[in-house]
C-alpha cells in the first residue's frame, strides 16, 4: 500500500469515529439507569483499524479521534477520561486480538470493558475515592453487551466490504513479507 | 440471533467470563479492605470529656469496662474485638442497655442521663469512607459526553 494511499486511510477512519462518536452524543443514552454508560459505536472503527492496518497505524486512528473529539465537543476532563479509557482498551485489545481463536467479538467486549476500568481509574483519582470504581460492574457488564453487539457489527462490516477486504489481505501480505525479510 | 452466536467461538467466551471477573474485582478488593484494614475504635466519652479511646484490634478476649461517677452512677461496657454493648447501668431510662450491640463506623449507644457516648470511629476519615455511589454519578455524568 502507498504511503499516500495509507494516510488517506488512516484519516478516513479517524474521521469516521469522530463522526460516529459526535452523532452518538445526540442520541439520548438508552441506559437511564446509568450514567455514563454507553453504546460505544465508535469501537466499530477502533475494531476495523486494529484488523486492516499496523500497530502503529491504530495508534494514530486512535490519538486523532481523541483529539479531534476533545476540541470539537470536549472539555479538559473528558479528554482525560477518554484518553485514558482509549489507551487501556487499546492495550487490551491489542493482547486478546492476539490470543488463540478469538473473534473480533471478544476484542470488541475486550475494548468496551477496559475503556470503563480506564474511564474509572481516572474518574477515582479525580474524585480522590476508591468508592467510584464500585460502580464498574454495572459499566462493564453494559459494556459487555454493547461491546458484543459493535463486535458483530465489526465483523460484518470486515467481512462484507470489500474495500477492508484488500486491506485485511495487504496486512497479512505484509507481514508475511517481514518474516521472509527476517528469515 | 443464533447466527449472531454462532459468530462467537469458544474462546471469546472465556474473555467474557475473565471480563465479568474483571469488573467485579472493586467488590473485592473493597471489602478485602475492610474487613482487613480500616481499623475501628471505641471512644467512651463522659461530660464532653473522652476516657477511653481503645482500638478494637488490640483487644484479646471479652472485657468490660465501668465507668463510676462520684454521685453513685455507673456504666458497664462490654467490649469484645468485634462488638461493643452496653452491660448495664444504674440510670432511670435503661436506654443504652436496650439499645443493642455496635460495631460499624459511626454507630453510638447514648447514656443520657449519665452523658455517655459509647461511639465507634475510624481515625483516618470518619463517615467520609462509606460508600456513596450517588453522589459518584456527578462525576460519572461527564463520563457520558466524552
Amino acid at each position: 500500500m502507498s504511503n499516500n494511499q495509507r494516510l488517506v486511510y488512516i484519516a478516513l477512519l479517524a474521521s469516521q469515529a469522530v463522526i460516529i462518536g459526535l452523532v452518538e452524543r445526540m442520541i439520548p443514552s438508552p441506559f437511564f439507569f446509568a450514567p455514563g454508560a454507553k453504546l460505544g459505536l465508535a469501537n466499530i472503527i477502533t475494531c476495523m483499524a486494529l484488523y486492516t492496518l499496523p500497530v502503529k497505524d491504530t495508534m494514530k486512528v486512535i490519538v486523532i479521534r481523541l483529539l479531534l473529539q476533545t476540541l470539537l465537543a470536549g472539555t479538559v476532563s473528558t479528554f482525560l477520561y477518554s484518553g485514558m479509557g482509549a489507551l487501556a482498551s487499546f492495550l487490551g485489545m491489542l493482547f486478546v486480538k492476539h490470543l488463540p481463536k478469538v473473534s473480533i467479538i471478544g476484542v470488541s467486549a475486550t475494548g468496551s470493558v477496559l475503556h470503563n476500568v480506564g474511564q474509572l481509574v481516572v474518574a477515582s483519582l479525580v474524585a480522590n475515592t476508591f468508592s467510584v470504581m464500585l460502580y464498574l460492574p454495572i459499566l462493564s457488564l453494559i459494556g459487555i453487551l454493547t461491546g458484543i453487539a459493535t463486535g458483530i457489527a465489526a465483523h460484518y462490516l470486515l467481512h462484507h466490504v470489500e474495500r477492508l477486504h484488500y486491506y485485511m489481505d495487504l496486512k497479512t501480505l505484509e507481514i508475511d513479507d517481514m518474516k521472509e525479510v527476517r528469515l | 440471533m443464533k447466527r449472531f452466536l454462532k459468530l462467537a467461538t469458544i474462546s471469546d467466551m472465556f474473555v467474557i467470563l475473565v471480563l465479568i471477573g474483571i469488573s467485579f474485582l472493586p467488590f473485592a478488593v473493597f471489602y478485602a479492605e475492610q474487613s482487613s484494614g480500616g481499623e475501628r475504635f471505641v471512644v467512651i466519652t463522659k461530660d464532653q470529656t473522652v476516657l477511653h479511646e481503645i482500638a478494637l484490634s488490640d483487644i484479646d478476649g471479652p472485657q468490660q469496662i465501668t465507668i463510676d461517677s462520684d454521685d453513685g452512677h455507673y456504666n458497664t461496657i462490654d467490649i469484645s474485638s468485634d462488638e461493643v454493648h452496653m452491660h448495664d447501668a444504674n440510670c432511670n431510662d435503661q436506654v443504652c442497655v436496650r439499645s443493642g450491640t455496635i460495631d460499624s463506623p459511626g454507630e453510638t449507644i447514648v447514656c443520657l442521663p449519665h452523658k455517655v457516648i459509647v461511639e465507634i470511629t475510624t481515625k483516618d476519615t470518619g463517615a467520609d469512607q462509606e460508600i456513596d455511589i450517588i453522589s459518584s454519578f456527578i462525576f460519572l455524568k461527564e463520563l457520558h459526553y466524552e
